[in-house]
């Protein structure tokens, strides 16, 4: 069954987008019914000529005695019946480049790129005079001229994201399935690419209405007795000092009808990111909350009933409670959603600032993990491995100076140092040629290197804790292998307490000491290590993940689906044993 | 298809499949060599870690990525031999589900739409294949009104279940599943193999399955081909290979897999105080 949630993402309107359109509304009533009423007194010549304002006149009459008014009102129509059509033939036959070469071969496709690279090079409107010219004086070879020049701009943004969609997976498919090149394109493209396309035909429509309008200006577009904005910016600039009124009403709607468009492509732009509208939550003690557990003093690390909330309210970690003593390895199991990452990353400090955590004591020693902690303590007592190597370093600096970088900020040592104890500490977990790794870049690094070095960072700074989360899910077997020992032989060696967040089972039976099992944002069972590879388990959650789970050890005739959603016990706690099962009871290892 | 073609050929034959990217000094060989095959109702599990070129091998089969020496047989003919209009009849016959479930759904076309593009892919209406559109719903366990729906109201596993029905709607002679769990969680795991195992029995799919998980492969597959750096290390019966794996690579694969009968990563701390 699909799910009830549909997430549909309700239209956001925006302030810009309402004046935008309202603003366009006017534009557009004014260009429909200004003709049918003002011809008249746009273009009959009468012996009133260069007047000033008057109440016949409110903004006074040109050479020939025509109202300037009227005349303003009149352009209307032709202004953006000209942009509109420029706008339409340039998206049309940007949008027809742009997809289509993304059928042709690869030397066509790169051919073509490449000419639009080149004209793209050019201004726009300068390429635009030189069509113009060409093509002779008058409206339409305007529109042309702009419409041409601004195809290679068009065409590379719709080939850009259009390149970035041909690459995804239903678009491949299609292919494979023998779809017809075209229908790939109005099937699988365009509808995807529609509203950024939206966004930049009215960004397109306001910038054509300037070029128009100078082309106008410059004598090159409208021709007497012909008129839109530009041609009565033209007209008026002959009178500048004598009648300045003039060439205010063009001016005006030049930019009004350049301001709506704009702000109808920001309004767009906004609609349609769905970021918009965050709110910041915050950390706090949590108040009313009665204490679950007793508090287990001789804990290195010491959660006690956290929660974490999102900005609505709605609970992603319903209540955790945990201890990590010296020297343990704790492993966090459980599904995306289970709110293991959560749990870490708050007991880290580095949740994102919109979630708000509330516990009744978090700490780590005698640090205070509630309280706004000095980024140095937090940094140099807690060391972090995160899930990919390839992305968590800076491709563009060397290995070096990332590696060392807590050092020398945090424990002000000097670069040499820093250096060279970090030389050191890559040598003790087996890093061959260390000084020459220090002043490579990560990409000439394999994965499995790259997350030992992040490893050995975490370890010279001698932390109390280390949090891994999901260390090894992007590493191949063999390398994940490699990892797993370096950190089992760091926990034996150095003795540092480490919190283990995986999804793999296998993984954390074979490093962890003791096991969380996470569900729903909420504790469902607690085992040792050794209990959960021997299948010792007695929640029902941890019985089906282990019976959902292929094994090579045994060839599994079917496979148990589990629901995560079907599995809502309350979290057990001493003060309120709630409805769960005695099986659920929390295990004291 | 050609005259060569006879039912006794098996569905998949690779004959020293080379695949090389770039040119001149740039050149890179992915594939050096390789060859297998699938016959008619088999699965065979590839296995391999990142660069191994199990996924160049799988587009190439399908196509996606050029051959540079070595044949492709479908069905007893060689692809490379074929007419343009016989390439385009055989896309048809061997179809890939691939890896990520968010991807490889069209967000702007209804589940429908989608099946029906896979079962007339020039017309793509969905009122005319209303019942095969049913059908194949039903194969993989989803209400037949799920079909005027968009892919953003499914979860990752109902997705990836619509990519399989999508695949077999085509009535394909071979499919490939790329990694088709490697993005999905436990218990989605679980469903997806089981749909898997399911309709290997019931429609007697054939099958080049690809994972890294050795877990898995193992899960689905009678017959296991080991890549390494493009080359075949081992290929062989599923029990055999896992059971008494030949060459020292595959051994150390199978050692590698945590809660595996090989795996050892050293002495557990002594117990804390």
């Amino acid at each position: 069954m699909a799910e009830k949630t549909r997430t549909k993402r309700h239209f956001r309107w925006t302030t810009g987008l309402i004046i935008g359109i309202a603003l366009m509304t006017v534009m557009i009533l004014i260009g429909l019914l200004a003709p049918l009423f003002l011809t008249e007194a746009a273009e009959k010549l009468t012996a009133n000529a260069s007047q000033g304002p008057s109440s016949a006149h409110w903004l006074g009459t040109d050479d020939f005695g025509r109202d300037v008014l009227a005349r303003s009102l009149v352009a209307t129509r032709l202004t953006l019946v000209m942009t509109a059509a420029t706008t339409v033939i340039s998206v049309v036959g940007g949008v027809l480049i742009g997809t289509f070469i993304w059928l042709a071969p690869a030397k066509i496709r790169n051919a073509v790129l490449r000419v639009i690279d080149a004209a793209v090079a050019y201004p726009s409107l300068i390429f635009a005079l030189l069509i113009a010219a060409i093509l002779g004086q008058g409206a339409w070879s305007a529109v042309l001229a702009i419409a041409i020049a601004s195809i290679p701009a068009f065409a590379r943004l719709t080939a850009n994201m259009a390149a970035s969609i041909s690459q995804r997976n239903y678009v491949s498919t299609a292919r494979l399935l023998g779809v017809p090149g075209p229908r790939i394109i109005t099937r699988h493209l365009l509808p995807n690419m529609a509203e950024p396309l939206l966004v930049l035909t009215a960004t397109v429509f306001a910038t054509t209405l300037i070029e128009l309008s100078s082309l106008s200006f410059i004598g090159l577009g409208v021709q007497n007795p012909e008129y839109d904005f530009g041609r009565l910016l033209n007209e008026a600039l002959v009178n500048i000092y004598s009648q300045p009124l003039q060439a205010v009403m063009p001016s005006i709607m030049i930019t009004i009808a350049g301001l709506s468009a704009m702000l109808i492509g920001d309004g767009l732009a906004a609609a349609t990111d769905p970021r918009g509208g965050r709110k910041f939550g915050s950390v706090k003690a949590a108040s009313e909350l009665p204490a679950s557990m007793r508090a287990d003093r001789e804990a290195l690390v010491e959660v006690d009933n956290l929660t974490v909330l999102t900005p609505n309210g709605v609970p992603l970690v319903k209540g955790v409670s945990l201890s990590i003593h010296a020297g343990e390895v704790v492993g966090l199991v459980g599904e995306s959603g289970s709110g293991k990452s959560l749990t870490a990353m708050s007991i880290a400090g580095l949740l994102p600032e919109e979630l708000t955590v509330r516990a009744h004591s978090m700490r780590l020693g005698e640090l205070d993990l509630l309280k706004r902690n000095d980024p140095r303590t937090l940094a140099t007592s807690i060391g972090l491995v995160y899930q990919d190597p390839g992305t968590s370093f800076n491709p563009a600096l060397r290995i070096g100076s990332q590696l060392t970088e807590v050092s020398r900020i945090h424990l002000k040592q000097s670069g040499k140092t820093a250096f060279n104890r970090m030389v050191k500490a890559l040598a003790d977990i087996r890093i061959t040629q260390p000084e020459l790794r220090m002043k490579q870049h990560p990409h000439e690094l394999s994965g499995g290197m790259l997350q030992r070095a992040m490893i050995a960072s975490t370890l010279v700074t001698d932390p109390r804790l280390i949090i891994a989360d999901e260390p090894t899910t992007a590493l191949d077997v063999t390398v994940q292998a490699d990892v797993l020992r370096q950190f089992r032989t760091i926990n034996r060696e150095m003795g540092t307490a480490m919190l283990f967040i995986s999804h793999d089972i296998g993984v954390v039976q074979a490093l962890c000491d003791k096991v969380i099992v996470m569900n729903g944002g909420k504790i469902l069972e607690r085992l040792t290590g050794a209990q959960l590879a021997a299948g010792d388990v007695k929640h029902p959650y941890t019985k089906a993940l282990l019976a959902a789970t292929p094994s090579i050890a045994e060839r599994k005739t079917e496979l148990v689906a589990v629901r995560a959603e079907d599995f809502t016990f309350d979290e057990i706690s001493d003060d309120a044993p709630g409805p769960v099962q005695p099986e659920t009871e929390r295990l004291q290892p | 298809m050609t005259s060569t073609a006879t039912s006794a050929a098996p569905v998949l034959e690779v004959r020293d499949l080379e695949v090389t990217f770039g040119s001149g000094h740039a050149a890179a060989k992915v594939l050096k060599g390789v060859s297998a095959t699938i016959e008619r109702g088999k699965t065979l599990g590839i296995v391999g870690e990142s660069g191994s070129g199990k996924s160049t091998l799988a587009k190439a089969i399908v196509g996606l990525n050029p051959v540079s020496a070595g044949s492709i047989w479908v069905n007893g003919a060689d692809v490379s031999r074929m007419t343009s209009g016989q390439r385009r009849a055989m896309r048809r016959e061997v179809q890939m589900i691939p890896q990520d479930p968010y991807s490889s759904l069209n967000p702007r076309r209804t589940i429908g739409q989608t099946l029906a593009e896979a079962i007339d892919p020039v017309k793509s209406n969905p009122r005319a294949h209303r019942e095969k559109i049913s059908y194949w719903l039903s194969t993989i366990r989803l209400d037949a009104d799920v079909a005027e729906r968009y892919p953003h109201e499914f979860s990752g596993g109902q997705r990836q279940r619509i990519a399989i029905a999508r695949a077999l709607a085509v009535g394909p002679k071979l499919i490939i599943a790329d990694e088709i769990t490697s993005a999905l969680d436990l218990s989605v795991q679980a469903e997806i193999l089981n749909l898997i195992s399911r309709l290997r029995t019931e429609l007697d799919l054939t099958m080049a399955f690809i994972s890294h998980d050795l877990d898995v492969v193992h899960h689905v597959s009678d017959e296991i081909m080991v890549l390494f750096h493009g080359e075949v290390v081992e290929i062989g019966d599923v029990d055999s290979v896992y059971g008494h794996p030949k060459h020292p690579y595959t051994r150390k694969l199978i050692d590698s897999v945590p809660g595996g009968p090989g795996f050892d990563i050293g002495e557990r701390r002594a117990a804390v105080v």
